[in-house]
C-alpha cells in the first residue's frame, strides 16, 4: 500500500517558513499574557516600595479574590450587562431594525441603516456624551419628563448604560439580520402567503425559524463586543454610582490604577481573559459548525 | 374546482408592458398548459392568477368571483413552485401540514389528511424527513403533496419538473397528468418544455412576448398552428422555413421553393396571398428518397452539413441551395457529411405563412388539395 493522497500531508519545510510568524506571536502575544498571568499572583503595586520590589505571594491574591464581596457584585454585574444589553438588547434591537426595514422603500432603507452603521462607528465618547447629554439633569429625559431634576442616569445607571451600549451595536447587527433575511428564498414567503398565513404566522413560523443560526451567532458576537465596551461605562459613570455599573473590565482598571493594586488587577484581568476565552470559544464554534 | 377568466388584463413593471391586453378562459377541470420561451409573460401571469402579483388593469375572475384585488391566501389556489419553496426547518409532515394548520383545522383531521396525500404521492415512509434529506424527485413530490392537500379550487404549477433528470421527468409527467385527471381540479402548468406542453394538455395556450398566440388542444395546435411562431416552437425538432415565391395562374396558385414547383388550388387559402410567403415542413415530412412514402412528389436536393443519430431515429441537416433543412432519415442511415442527397416531400404536408405577419394562410382541414 502506498501513502494516502487524500488526507493532510505535513512538509517539514513548511514550519521554517511559519517559524517568524511564531516568533512575533511568542514574544508580543503569548509572552505578555504569560507575563500578565504572573502578575495575578504577586504584590505588585503602582507606587510604593512593592512598584519595585514586588515578589511571588502564591494563592494569596485568589484568596483575596474568593472573599472580595464587590468582586462578586462585579461579576453580577458583568452577567447583567453582557446578557442583557449584548445578547438581548442589541441583538433585538438589530432584529427588529432589519425586519422593520425589509420592505421598506429604498430612499427610507438607506436612510435608516446608515443612521444606524453611524452609531456604531461613533467612538466610544461621543456615545457616552450623546448619552449623558440625553440622560441626565435637564437632558433630554428630563425634560420630557417634566421635572429637570430628574437624573435617569443616577437612578437607574445599569439601565442607562445598557441602553447606550445595544444602541451602539444595533447598527451592525442590523446588517447581520438584513443580510441573512436577504437570504431567505423569496418563494417560502409566497408559499406561506398562498396557504393564507397572515404576516404574524410567516414571522414566527417561517422567517424567525430560518433566522435561528444568525440569532445565536448575532447574540454571542454582540456579548463579546459589549464585554469589550469598557470605555462607555467608563466615561459615563466610572462604575457608579455606589458600584452600580461597575463590571468587571472597570474594576479592573479601578484596581489597578486607582488603589494601584496592580498584582490585584492583573488577577481580575486573568478572569476576563477566561471569561471571554469562553465566550469567544462559543462562537467559534456554533460558527463553525453552521458550515 | 373553477372557472378562470382573464378579461384585458395587462402587467407593466414601470414603464416595461410585460402583458398587453391577455384575455383567456380557463374551463371547470380543464388541464390548461401555458407554454412559451423564457421571458414571455406565462410565470407572470400564472403568479397574477395566484395573487402574487396584481395587474396593472383588467379582472381575473374564477368562477363568477372578482378576485383581482384578493389577497393570495383567500383565493383557494394552490401552487408548486419552480424551486418547491418547502420550508427547510420543517419535516415533511409539517411541510404539509402547515397550510391545514393555519386555516385552523382540526389536529385529527390535518393528521388523517397528511397520511392520505401522503400515500397518494408515495411520500408515506418519508414523512420524519426534512427536505434536505430528500432527493429532487421526492421534494418534488412533497411540493405536490402540499398543493393538493387542500383541495383547492385552482391548482398553479410554475415548472415543476425543470429541475429533474429526463428519466424522471417523464416518470413525473404522467403522474402529475394521472392525479390532476383522478382529482378533477382546473390547473394551470407553466413549463418552457414544448413536450411537457404536449403530452400533459388537455389545451395548450402559447405564449410569446406577452401575448396569447394561440390556446388549442394539442392535437390542433400540431396540425394547425396559427402562426409561424407557433409552428416552429411545438414540434420537436422544429418546424423547417422555407423560402418561396408564387404565381396566380387562375383557380390554382403556383408555388416555386427551392428548385420544385407545384399548384395549390386558390380556395384553399383564406382571403387574397400576400406578396411574400414562406413554407412550413416538419422534419418528420420531409424523407430521403430511398425511405419515402410514394405520395411524396415534390423533390428538393443538398448537401449533408450535420447528422444528428438518437438511435431510433436519425435527423440530417441538410444545405438546400443556402437553406438548412432538418430532415428525419431511418436510424443510422448509411449517410456521411458532404453526401449529396435527394429528399422529397407532399406539398399537402406544407404549411403556408405570410412572409411579414407570419400567420397561417390555410387553416382548417389539410385535406389533399394539390392538383
Amino acid at each position: 500500500m502506498s501513502v494516502r493522497l487524500d488526507i493532510p500531508r505535513v512538509d517539514p519545510v513548511s514550519f521554517v517558513f511559519l517559524a517568524p510568524a511564531a516568533l512575533l506571536l511568542c514574544a508580543l502575544f503569548m509572552g505578555p499574557v504569560i507575563y500578565a498571568i504572573y502578575l495575578g499572583f504577586t504584590n505588585l503595586q503602582l507606587i510604593g516600595i512593592h512598584a519595585i520590589n514586588y515578589r511571588f505571594t502564591g494563592m494569596s491574591n485568589v484568596v483575596f479574590l474568593l472573599h472580595d464581596e464587590i468582586f462578586y457584585q462585579s461579576l453580577w454585574l458583568t452577567i447583567v450587562f453582557v446578557i442583557g444589553s449584548g445578547a438581548i438588547g442589541a441583538t433585538m434591537l438589530g432584529l427588529v431594525l432589519a425586519l422593520a426595514l425589509q420592505g421598506c422603500m429604498p430612499f427610507v432603507r438607506w436612510i435608516s441603516s446608515a443612521a444606524a452603521i453611524l452609531a456604531w462607528t461613533l467612538p466610544p465618547t461621543t456615545i457616552a456624551f450623546v448619552w449623558m447629554a440625553t440622560s441626565t439633569q435637564s437632558g433630554l429625559i428630563s425634560l420630557l419628563a417634566g421635572n429637570r431634576q430628574f437624573d435617569l442616569l443616577y437612578s437607574h445607571a445599569m439601565l442607562v448604560v445598557s441602553l447606550a451600549n445595544a444602541w451602539s451595536l444595533a447598527g451592525i447587527a442590523m446588517t447581520m439580520f438584513s443580510a441573512a433575511l436577504r437570504n431567505i428564498p423569496g418563494d417560502l414567503i409566497e408559499a406561506a402567503k398562498l396557504e393564507g398565513a397572515s404576516l404574524r404566522q410567516i414571522l414566527t413560523s417561517i422567517t424567525l425559524p430560518l433566522l435561528k443560526s444568525t440569532i445565536v451567532t448575532c447574540a454571542l458576537l454582540m456579548m463579546l463586543m459589549t464585554f469589550g465596551n469598557f470605555t462607555l461605562i467608563y466615561l459615563m459613570t466610572g462604575g457608579g454610582p455606589a458600584n452600580d455599573t461597575n463590571i468587571l473590565p472597570v474594576y479592573t482598571y479601578l484596581q489597578g490604577f486607582k488603589f494601584h493594586n496592580l498584582g490585584y488587577a492583573a488577577l481580575l484581568g486573568n478572569v476576563v481573559v477566561i471569561l471571554s476565552a469562553v465566550l469567544g470559544g462559543l462562537f467559534v464554534s456554533v460558527t463553525k459548525s453552521r458550515r | 374546482m373553477a372557472s378562470v377568466t382573464f378579461q384585458n388584463v395587462w402587467k407593466r413593471f414601470g414603464e416595461l408592458t410585460i402583458i398587453p391586453d391577455l384575455n383567456l378562459q380557463i374551463n371547470d377541470g380543464e388541464f390548461i398548459v401555458f407554454v412559451g420561451p423564457s421571458g414571455c409573460g406565462k410565470t407572470t401571469t400564472l403568479r397574477m392568477l395566484a395573487g402574487l402579483e396584481t395587474p396593472t388593469y383588467g379582472k381575473i375572475f374564477v368562477d363568477d368571483e372578482d378576485v383581482t384585488l384578493t389577497p393570495p391566501g383567500r383565493r383557494d389556489a394552490a401552487m408548486v413552485f419552480q424551486s418547491y419553496a418547502l420550508y427547510p426547518h420543517m419535516t415533511v409532515r409539517k411541510n404539509l401540514a402547515f397550510g391545514p394548520a393555519i386555516r385552523g383545522e382540526a389536529k385529527s383531521d390535518i393528521a388523517r389528511s397528511v397520511d392520505k396525500v401522503a400515500q397518494l404521492v408515495g411520500l408515506d415512509k418519508l414523512l420524519d424527513r426534512r427536505p434536505a434529506e430528500l432527493s429532487g424527485g421526492q421534494r418534488q413530490r412533497v411540493a405536490l403533496a402540499r398543493a393538493m392537500i387542500r383541495r383547492p379550487r385552482v391548482f398553479l404549477l410554475d415548472e415543476p419538473l425543470s429541475n429533474l433528470d429526463a428519466s424522471l421527468r417523464t416518470q413525473m409527467r404522467a403522474e402529475i397528468t394521472q392525479l390532476q385527471r383522478q382529482l378533477g381540479v382546473t390547473t394551470v402548468y407553466v413549463t418552457h418544455d414544448q413536450v411537457e406542453a404536449m403530452t400533459m394538455g388537455d389545451r395548450i395556450a402559447v405564449f410569446d412576448k406577452g401575448r396569447v398566440l394561440q390556446v388549442a388542444t394539442p392535437a390542433e395546435l400540431y396540425r394547425s398552428p396559427a402562426s409561424k411562431a407557433v409552428g416552429t416552437f411545438i414540434g420537436s425538432p422544429n418546424m423547417n422555413i422555407l423560402p418561396a415565391s408564387l404565381q396566380h395562374e387562375g383557380e390554382t396558385v403556383r408555388f416555386d421553393c427551392l428548385g420544385t414547383s407545384f399548384g395549390v388550388a386558390a380556395r384553399e387559402f383564406s382571403g387574397s396571398l400576400p406578396q411574400v410567403v414562406e413554407l412550413g415542413l416538419r422534419p418528420d415530412e420531409i424523407h430521403w428518397t430511398k425511405d419515402a412514402p410514394s405520395r411524396c412528389s415534390e423533390k428538393i436536393s443538398g448537401t449533408v452539413t450535420a447528422i444528428e443519430t438518437t438511435g431510433s431515429e436519425t435527423f440530417v441537416l441538410v444545405d438546400v441551395a443556402g437553406t438548412l433543412i432538418n430532415s428525419k432519415f431511418p436510424s443510422f442511415a448509411p449517410i456521411h457529411l458532404g453526401d449529396q442527397v435527394n429528399l422529397v416531400f407532399d406539398a399537402n404536408d406544407l404549411y403556408f405563412f405570410d412572409g411579414v405577419s407570419g400567420v397561417n394562410l390555410r387553416l382548417g382541414s389539410k385535406e389533399p388539395s394539390v392538383v
